[in-house]
């Protein structure tokens, strides 16, 4: 029999300081050196100590480091209990500028505002997008290596690398041949998608299942971006995973999900994990029912933009609204997103909270 | 008349952004912050002078959003969670509207370089449309769209006299949301009524633009609004389908892509320039770019404002 309430992460952990310090070869603090002291027994992870003495003495190679750091997350989630793992994107700049680092073709420019005083730099299509090497594969291997608990890789998706960028080569191609510059932006974005999802995400993809992988998460935050461009995100899913034996998942997070439908119900996906916890309205379900959904759910059940610690009772409520309003849908438990912005703390006491809830909720229906 | 103009917020130089990151971690003070910002905007003033602007802003860089000024100084609404800025991948802070909006002072001013502006000649003013705010604020008070737009539109009018006595002689209002939300009649009437109470005494020239949606289904209404001129999107709005609509207005022309680092080639803007002209007869033309250049990292916006002339050069005897 299946096990109820599975649990999962959705993919990046905070970076501490003495990461981000050590990749820069800076010297560590008191306060870095105890963090990393106290979560290191914490999570019992072998040969931290001559981590330790290298990065105090500042001569740990990079390639040691971040694969200390994607063990550190490994052991982080296997202490709080999931049963789905990865390494907290500890390779990883961010979803956005890791993989365009990864593109010929991409030129990253300068800042753009994303809101207030915070920045990202953007990239800029600039030729025809290939792909400089696999960019996931060598850390899914050292996951697949050093965890017993079920993985599951998260990848940024063709649709979101490409509303995320500006479009000058297939814009510029079109510039003579389309007049109306509404139509020639429609039809390059369409050409820039599908270019990404052929030639980038889908030879990653195969190249992590020839490696073992059985479970690709599709990470796609700007799907609903656009509300007329659903179906192009859909379609450039299916094309990126098509004929692939995998299990898929997608995971969009802070959108307005009803204008997802009925585009959804095409998608070649086994599952979606969608945010719930943020916005506090579980009412959102019932578009699974409303349009007959019966793929599995992740459901985020944790906040990640709150320190406030959710209570076991809390997710297991959460967990069986779910389960009541959607029998006949398979429901994970996990946070609405990445952890990345919350302290190591608050993630792990909200994960533990996670994995204690889940169990309340298998009790509540044994 | 063909003008060449700003449209919203102008994105700030790399020096300016580590400024803000280096105030937010304590290592300048206020005062050196906002003497980089005040430099910051000298550039752009300049930029646009050099351009041959009739019409200049100040880059708006003291503004986080185009709600904020409004957020942080009315009595009655807080600023509420980060929310998408349309179709963008940039975020705004909800107003949230618990109260009665009222205003004891005007407050604008201190997020314009009203003095710098002023020394150089005409100047131009960028404001939330009266729409646009009442879409995309959160409301728990008024539950009411005439009430809210009517009281918001009394604390605007206000601020317009204060700046328009100050010298502002062109005053925009920024409607993307006229372009994304259905609108009922009613609505567009009392849009209409309140823009109409709104710049009755107005002497500067107004203008509502339209932007990040189609502007076809909006356009005829918008033509019986009191202003004088319209602004349209043309990288969202098909200009085959609005063409021969009779443009009995000023045309803001949203031409340059601020949404794309892509450089357009004069020759292709000046001769769609054209084609507008021919087909929509506008009373007069602003040459602008679709929406804010804060999208475009800060070299590429100013090589679009330079663009701009060589644009306007090429339609010299032509328009």
């Amino acid at each position: 029999m299946k096990k109820l309430f599975p649990t999962q992460e959705i993919g990046s952990l905070a970076k501490p300081s003495w990461l981000l310090k050590g990749l820069r070869g800076q010297p560590l603090s008191e306060e870095d050196i105890r963090e990393l002291d106290t979560w290191a027994k914490k999570l019992d992870i072998q040969g931290y100590e001559e981590i330790k003495q290298l990065l105090l003495k500042k001569t740990i190679s990079e390639k040691k480091l971040r694969d200390f750091a994607a063990l550190f997350n490994i052991k982080f989630f296997e202490k709080a209990g999931l049963d789905f793992v990865y390494d907290g994107e500890a390779r990883r700049i961010e979803m956005y500028e890791y993989p365009m680092r990864h593109i010929e073709g991409i030129k990253i420019l300068d800042w753009v505002r994303s809101f207030d005083n915070k920045y990202y730099r953007k990239g800029a299509c600039v030729d025809k997008p290939r792909l400089k090497g696999f960019y996931h594969l060598e850390e899914f291997v050292f996951v697949k290596n050093h965890t017993s608990r079920g993985v599951k890789i998260p990848i940024t998706g063709p649709y979101t690398l490409a509303d995320w960028s500006f479009n000058e080569y297939y814009e510029s191609r079109l510039v003579d041949k389309i007049k109306d510059f509404r139509e020639r932006k429609k039809i390059a974005k369409q050409d820039f998608v599908f270019e990404l999802a052929r030639e980038i995400i889908r030879p990653n993809i195969i190249a992590l299942v020839k490696a073992g992988a059985k479970w690709i998460q599709i990470d796609e935050p700007a799907a609903t971006t656009h509300p007329n461009e659903v179906p192009l995100f859909v379609d450039a899913f299916n094309e990126t995973v098509k004929g692939i034996d995998c299990k898929f998942s997608v995971h969009i997070c802070y959108s307005d999900y009803s204008l997802l439908y009925p585009d959804l119900l095409e998608m070649k996906t086994d599952h979606l994990a969608f945010e719930y916890a943020n916005k506090k309205n579980y009412d959102d379900l019932k578009l699974f029912k409303e349009y007959g959904d019966k793929r599995e759910i992740g459901l985020g059940v944790l906040d990640v933009h709150s320190n406030e610690i959710e209570t076991p009772e809390v997710v297991r409520d959460r967990l069986l609204y779910a389960y009541n309003l959607l029998e006949e849908n398979e429901i994970y438990a996990n946070p609405d997103c990445g952890f990345r912005t919350r302290s190591l703390d608050v993630a792990f006491k909200k994960l533990s909270n996670l994995v204690r809830g889940a169990q309340l909720a298998r009790e509540n229906l044994s | 008349m063909v003008d060449i103009q700003l449209t919203g917020i102008f994105p700030r130089s790399n020096e300016l952004i580590r400024a803000t990151w280096d105030y937010e971690k304590g290592k300048i003070d206020k005062e050196t912050l906002e003497n980089k910002i005040e430099k910051d905007t000298k550039r752009i003033i300049e930029l646009q002078l050099q351009t041959g602007f009739r019409y200049i802003t100040d880059g708006m860089l003291l503004w986080q959003d185009l709600f904020r000024p409004f957020v942080e100084n009315i009595e009655g609404i807080s600023p509420g969670p980060l929310t998408r800025w349309f179709n963008n991948n940039t975020f705004f802070r909800k107003p949230i509207i618990d109260n009665k909006l009222s205003s004891s002072r005007t407050f604008l001013h201190e997020y314009i370089y009203v003095d710098l502006l002023s020394e150089n000649g005409h100047w131009k003013v960028i404001l939330p449309g009266l729409f646009t705010f009442v879409k995309l604020s959160a409301d728990t008070y008024y539950k009411n769209f005439k009430n809210l737009i009517m009281d918001f539109s009394r604390i605007i009018k206000a601020e317009i006299t204060n700046l328009t006595n100050r010298g502002a002689s062109f005053i925009q209002f920024n409607e993307p949301a006229i372009t994304w939300c259905t609108l009922t009649k009613e609505e567009i009437n009392l849009a209409k009524e309140a823009y109409r109470f709104l710049i009755d005494d107005v002497s500067a020239r107004t203008c509502i633009h339209t932007y990040f949606g189609d502007a076809t289904p909006i356009l005829s209404p918008l033509l019986d609004y009191p202003v004088d001129c319209i602004g349209v999107d043309f990288y969202s709005t098909t200009f085959e389908e609005i063409r021969e609509i009779s443009f009995s207005k000023g045309l803001l022309c949203g031409c340059i892509d601020s949404r794309s680092s892509l450089l357009e080639k004069p020759s292709n803007i000046s001769s769609f320039i054209e084609d507008v002209n021919e087909y929509m007869k506008p009373q007069d033309m602003v040459i602008s770019q679709n929406c804010d250049l804060e999208f475009l990292p800060r070299n590429v916006a100013e090589k679009k404002v330079k663009l701009l002339a060589e644009v306007l050069k090429m339609l010299e005897g032509k328009l």
